[in-house]
């Protein structure tokens, strides 16, 4: 059976992160960037996020499980977009809670639970779910094969899972290839494609959406709104943390518009 | 309240028996206690060690606890002691750690004759616990064979919970293959140890219809006190042979 292992380095990285975004001033700015303000650490949009119940078929009786869930993004406003059942999975039990709270605030606590445990061993039966979502949790993880081969477990057959992912883009190497590593989320290379990790854990490609310009478009958004109330989140963040998130989305950017990191949106069928 | 409860009973012809599983077919108190010291160990910290609950420290304590509450949110308020912040932090964190932990839990005395005796009557199990533990613990009690149909939380949508009785339902569809609407002329038992069990057979009755019947069976071999419920169930046993006397008559 496998076993539930936190990944420390990553879980305290994730709590930091939702203690600073769960702030008034940081949701403000999250309102700016994505549209939202679930306080949460993807880059998954409003408008990105109401395609997904359809391209889902969520309904009342959709049991959707969203890996990384956070603090309730995109995962609780599937509940209240669809009434869909959605267990919300994450390893910090802080954001786990915020997100109970939320469910509450958007009266869906009757459809949503939180579970607290590894993507890569979940503490779930074969077939438990229809459908599966995560925002930006692959290029977090080292674990990348085993968490697809998990998911492909928990769902049932033919069960469809929608991913976004950031990643090198393909073809690049070299310093290019440093750089993009470098940049990007802490995991963010890949090994092989992930068509390849796909077809390796039992998925089946439906389709997949180039999203970068949206990536860079909030990323451009998030630098602007850093800069034009760098006051009130300096004493958010600190000044270390503010300048150091400035420069590196700033890196980002450069990145992404010299075509070195690119965003996707993976819709896959349980095969 | 006064109990309704009846001591003599009469034969009944029974269709199928719905078994409740922690606190009716297992005694589950062993592990649970296990899983929640371990999560008081990372959520409230300070109700370790010589401050640990008194509710986990015997399993006895333990079955007054659990049946003297309704909701787990009241069980880890009122006798373990731990604040609304601690509980919330609580929750999610019993999953994994149930999956992990593989403390013993054994059959209650007198269950695997009990089963083995109503093996002529179809049964069927369901429970708010996950139907993979349902199975590996009955698996290895050697009766997963015994019952038609095992129905656990991930069988159901969050709404359709215990006490609900969608999983009731569904159990029967396994066992009967007939939808509930075309369920007719059954009498079902359910066995379980909780109030909410006896909700569960109120609901699943009105849910069947009049032409069906679902006697509710509470037992009190772990710890119950079911003339304190404010369902009250229409039988009480004290002993799992007690319901192969009663069905067998």
């Amino acid at each position: 059976m496998a076993q539930t292992t936190p990944i420390p380095s990553c879980s305290c990285y994730f709590e930091a992160q939702h203690e600073h975004h769960t702030h008034p001033a940081m949701r403000e700015l999250e309102k700016c960037v994505l549209g939202c303000d679930f306080g949460g650490t993807s880059w998954t949009t409003k408008t990105q996020a109401d395609k997904i119940p359809a391209v889902l078929g969520l309904d009342a009786e959709t049991r959707m499980l969203e890996i990384g869930a956070g603090t309730g993004w995109p995962g609780i406003y599937m509940a209240t977009q669809s009434a869909c059942d959605v267990t919300l999975l994450d390893i910090p039990v802080n954001t786990l809670i915020h997100a109970g709270q939320r469910a509450i605030d958007e009266q869906v606590e009757k459809r949503c639970r939180a579970v607290a445990a590894s993507g890569t061993a979940l503490p779930f039966a074969a077939a438990t779910f229809d459908v599966l979502g995560h925002s930006d949790v692959l290029c977090c993880l080292p674990d990348k094969l085993e968490m697809l081969k998990e998911c492909r477990r928990v769902v049932r057959d033919q069960g469809k899972m929608l991913f976004y992912v950031i990643a090198p883009a393909r073809g690049i190497s070299g310093s290019d290839l440093d750089e993009a590593c470098e940049v990007g989320p802490p995991f963010v290379g890949v090994p092989d494609d992930y068509t390849e990790l796909l077809n390796a854990s039992g998925w089946h490609l439906l389709d997949k959406t180039d999203l970068t310009e949206d990536y860079l478009q909030a990323l451009l958004r998030l630098v602007d709104g850093l800069v034009t109330r760098a006051e009130e989140l300096k004493p958010v963040l600190g000044v270390d943390e503010y300048s150091d998130q400035l420069n590196r989305r700033r890196a980002q950017i450069s990145a992404i518009e010299r075509r070195l990191l690119e965003r996707e949106v993976f819709l896959v069928q349980a095969a | 309240m006064p109990p309704v409860t009846k001591r003599i009973r009469k034969p009944i012809r029974v269709d199928a028996v719905l078994w409740d599983f922690d606190g009716t077919l297992v005694n589950s108190a062993a592990k649970n206690i296990a899983i929640t010291r371990q999560i008081l160990a990372r959520v409230a910290p300070r109700l370790t060690g010589d401050n640990l609950p008194r509710s986990l420290q015997s399993e006895a304590e333990y079955h007054v606890a659990i049946h003297g509450t309704y909701h787990w949110h009241d069980l880890y308020r009122e006798y373990f002691g731990l604040d609304s912040k601690e509980i919330e932090a609580a929750g999610p964190l019993w999953e994994a750690l149930q999956l992990e932990d593989d403390t013993d839990v054994p059959l209650f005395d007198g269950i695997a004759d009990t089963i083995a005796g109503l093996s002529h009557i179809p049964q069927g199990v369901c429970s708010a616990n996950a139907s993979r533990n349902i199975r590996r613990v009955l698996n290895k009690q050697g009766l997963e064979s015994a019952f038609e149909s095992v129905i656990g939380y991930e069988d159901l949508l969050l709404h359709q919970q215990k006490p609900a009785p969608d999983g009731g339902l569904k159990c029967l569809q396994d066992i009967f293959g007939l939808s509930h609407e075309n369920t007719c002329g059954k009498t079902i038992v359910y066995v379980g140890d909780h109030v909410a069990d006896a909700m569960f057979s109120r609901g699943l009755g009105e849910r069947l219809g009049s032409s069906n019947e679902v006697i509710s069976v509470a037992v009190t071999y772990s710890g119950a006190q079911p003339e304190h419920w404010n369902v009250q169930p229409d039988e009480v046993i004290d002993s799992p042979s007690e319901l192969i006397d009663w069905i067998k008559n």
